[in-house]
């Protein structure tokens, strides 16, 4: 039974309505549809090829992103970038992760790992990073914190790099602050907790301990609120110890350290460099390096707050920054990201430990070590019992003085380190200095008990006469000439920068030094006060190099002192 | 109304029985496999890549079954000379096209349905492994809008199976499904054009050609924290719009069929 014309018309004039309907619908759809949540421009740009013909998907790749398959191409894409950074091929893993982020501009992960991969990963044959890529990394987080500017994992990301990686604690700072107020559900303890380091690093105490107590209140609003799993309680808690301890340590220290680092230290910095081959320098020198070791340190608690540093004298493990750069050369971040990067650009950075710092005082103990100095045990370092090679013994005319020859020559410090030498404190005891009426009772025992005094004696045990301290030394061999790509010499002078920056102290060094290096005497040389920093009082030489003296054949003295 | 359901039901049964339903066995097979097959990643990474990956494999087998049953819908019945037997009863053309309509989209949403429902669950195992809120019952918009889609293609090869032969619907189908999930590039072209002509071409395009693309609702269930503007009216107005779209292509199927010689 066929429709009646009349019936037909009324179809047909009932489809064109609707179809009417529909575009109508399409028209209320396309607003919506086009918000970057859903249809990222930049999926057509993966698609299509970026500017200047940058990377574009093969064809059938290109049909599936435009066919509703994007998230399906970036996975497939991810799976075979993490393939080929697990086999090795990083130079292929760039392009991946700029058409990935292109297609799914959402996936934060993509954009972290980009960016480590960028700023961690490429390295010289020393693994030294090729810090020329600390540009394009960041720019890659500044374009996914553009695409993803309410969700905190990018600022976390951009804030760690620069708290780590380029030990910029200002735009760390910047950086978690924002990720902190665009985004109400951000990880208290990866943001927050940085965000209070930033800003301890960059020098604002105040501020950092005030961050400090907002993280103590946010941990406990979690803590407490009833839709929390018993896993996010778990972490929380355990967080909220950390951050207490914390927010109580910053405290004290603020107050302490204004005792603890005057006198202020002149530092005594100097400096050699030597062309040993071509592109190969070693860089060496000395300073003092001065801080508190072992339990020698008092930090009390917040209502009744130590004295802090109790002893102080040479220590290990601050470091030189040390930096070769182009003449003039000024890091920065691209407004937009690309990975192509100015290869004609030398740019080395490299930081070199600073140990073997020594001390001994007139009537105090020193142990001589024989044909090598080794490190004197916890208790001995607390009370500056340094162990001297006997080449040092010699040039300082340290003396034999051997312990139980020398009783009646020993300092009230000397005594001291007789009695912890003699009778170590248990290692439980919080601080390894005896009292006063315990270092006098045990002294006496010690005085009559021969048979500990021969084997302190055996063991080197020694009076000194004299008061002498071994500055501490840096000393590396920077092998340059194995990676022309990355260090291409191609320009005609170069700057070496040399400094200490007491912020990235570690503690018990920054202790005596201060948060901004206000234990340092401004008498030091090379001393200077970074007004861009917050006013950080640092050390910083810079020397200025031509090619030949880095490229030139054979050995030569750079400079020297 | 009994007799479209009656045919519909039919419609499914002799569906069932191509082994249409090994398509399931094939997702969930490959979600099972998915479940493993991104351990070397985080955990976070593994369920982004599963889920992705998952709905793409829905939106696949989906297709599929949508574009080869539908073409088929018609053809056979005439081809088979079945048609005769059912048009000689009290069943007009009408009825029985709509009738076989129902069928093919109700095959299509058990389908999909039951791929979902697997792939979903999938998920929320996963999470609980991975110690990370279930969030799984989310995924569900993405196959709904999946399936909303699919009854729009269904109605398209419908369509174009009144009046062309399964092998020109099949590709006819599949270049209509491409030019209309491209549908953002054609509607950013017809923006851009400075000719007038260009630019009618194109608006025509975007508003004419069912317009696949809008479905595409995978981003924000990947990442949840993405800032969707009226995620609910987008959802709806698919919804509606998936079913008036169906409605006209049905009726134009109707019209042609209601004429065509059998």
């Amino acid at each position: 039974m066929a429709f009646t014309p009349n019936k037909k018309n009324q179809l047909l004039g009932t489809a064109i309505a609707l179809m009417f309907g529909v575009g109508f619908l399409q028209s209320q759809i396309d607003p919506l549809r086009n918000q970057p949540a859903l249809e990222p421009a930049s999926a057509k740009i993966a698609a299509f090829g970026g500017a200047g013909g940058t990377a574009a998907l093969p064809f059938t790749y290109t049909l599936g992103a435009l066919t509703g398959f994007r998230q399906v191409i970036a996975g497939l894409l991810w799976v075979r970038t993490d393939s080929f950074f697990h086999s090795g091929n990083y130079d292929a893993v760039l392009p991946m992760i700029r058409m990935i982020t292109w297609l799914d501009p959402n996936w934060t992960d993509v954009y972290a790992t980009g960016a480590w991969h960028l700023m961690y990963n490429f390295t010289d044959t020393d693994q030294r990073s090729d810090r020329r890529y600390l540009g394009p990394g960041m720019a890659l987080l500044n374009e996914g914190i553009a695409n993803n500017a309410g969700n905190y994992e990018m600022y976390k990301e951009k804030g760690w790099n620069a708290f780590d990686k380029i030990k910029d604690y200002e735009l760390a700072s910047e950086a978690l602050k924002s990720g902190i107020s665009n985004d109400k559900e951000y990880d208290v303890t990866q943001v927050g907790h940085l965000y209070a380091h930033s800003l301890e690093r960059a020098g604002r105490i105040d501020e950092s301990i005030a961050q400090w107590g907002a993280v103590i209140a946010e941990h406990k609003k979690r803590i407490a609120d009833p839709k929390a799993t018993p896993d996010s309680k778990g972490r929380n808690e355990s967080s909220l110890r950390s951050a207490t301890t914390n927010w109580e340590h910053l405290q004290i220290r603020k107050q302490v350290r204004a005792a603890n680092t005057q006198p202020p230290i002149n530092i005594e910095f100097t400096s050699k460099i030597t062309r040993v081959e071509p592109k190969i320098l070693k860089i060496e020198g000395t300073w003092r390096c001065w801080g508190t070791a072992g339990k020698s340190y008092d930090m009390g608690t917040l209502e009744s707050p130590g004295k802090g540093v109790l002893l102080s004298g040479p220590t290990d493990g601050a470091r030189v920054d040390v930096r070769l750069q182009d003449e003039g050369y000024k890091p920065q971040t691209p407004q937009a990201f690309s990975f192509d990067i100015d290869q004609s650009v030398t740019l080395m950075q490299e930081q070199i430990s600073t140990r073997d710092g020594r001390l001994a005082e007139t009537g105090g103990l020193f142990v001589a070590a024989g044909k090598f100095a080794t490190s004197s045990d916890g208790n001995l370092q607390s009370v500056n019992v340094y162990s001297f090679p006997d080449a040092d013994v010699k040039t300082y005319g340290l003396g034999t003085l051997a312990l139980s020859r020398g009783l009646t020559k020993l300092s009230p410090m000397g005594k001291r380190q007789a009695v912890v030498a003699a009778y170590p404190p248990p290692r439980t005891m919080k601080m390894s200095f005896y009292s006063d009426a315990e270092t006098a009772t045990k002294f006496a025992q010690l005085s009559k008990d021969t048979a500990k005094l021969a084997e302190l004696d055996k063991k080197n045990f020694r009076v000194s006469p004299v008061t002498v301290e071994k500055p501490g030394s840096y000393s590396r061999k920077i092998d340059m000439s194995k990676d022309p790509k990355m260090y291409s010499f191609g320009k005609d002078k170069y700057e070496l920068i040399l400094s200490l920056n007491p912020r990235i102290f570690p503690d018990n060094i920054q202790d005596r030094f201060g948060y901004s290096g206000e234990g340092i005497a401004e008498s030091s040389k090379y001393f200077v006060v970074d007004k861009s920093k917050n006013n950080l009082r640092m050390i910083r030489r810079v020397i200025t190099l031509s090619a030949e003296d880095i490229t030139g054949k054979g050995e030569k003295v750079l400079v020297e002192k | 109304m009994n007799t479209v359901l009656v045919i519909a039901g039919n419609t499914i049964s002799e569906a069932m029985r191509r082994k249409i339903l090994l398509a399931f066995l094939m997702v969930g097979l490959a979600v099972i496999v998915f479940m493993f097959a991104f351990s070397t990643f985080s955990a976070r990474q593994e369920l982004t890549l599963i889920k992705g990956m998952g709905l793409g494999i829905i939106s696949l087998a989906g297709l599929f079954i949508s574009v080869i049953l539908s073409i088929y819908l018609i053809p056979t019945e005439l081809e088979r000379r079945t048609i005769y037997t059912i048009l000689s009863k009290p069943v007009t053309r009408s009825q029985f096209l709509l009738g076989k309509y129902l069928g093919a989209i109700g095959t299509v949403a058990i389908n999909i349905l039951a791929m979902g429902l697997l792939f979903v669950a999938a998920v929320a195992v996963k999470q609980v492994m991975a110690g990370q809120p279930v969030d799984a019952g989310e995924l569900l918009k993405g196959v709904l809008m999946t399936l909303m889609q699919m009854i729009l293609l269904c109605s398209l090869s419908v369509f174009l199976s009144v009046f062309t032969p399964p092998l020109i619907n099949f590709f006819g189908t599949l270049s209509l499904f491409i030019i209309g999930s491209m549908s953002a590039v054609t509607y950013d072209l017809a923006k851009s054009q400075t000719s007038n002509v260009a630019k009618a071409f194109f608006t025509g395009i975007h508003y004419i050609v069912p317009n696949f693309g809008n479905f595409t609702f995978t981003n924000p269930l990947l990442n949840p924290e993405v800032q969707v503007v009226n995620p609910t009216l987008f959802l709806v107005q698919n919804c509606i719009y998936a079913v008036v779209y169906s409605a006209v292509l049905l009726i134009l199927a109707v019209l042609v069929f209601d004429r065509k010689e059998v």
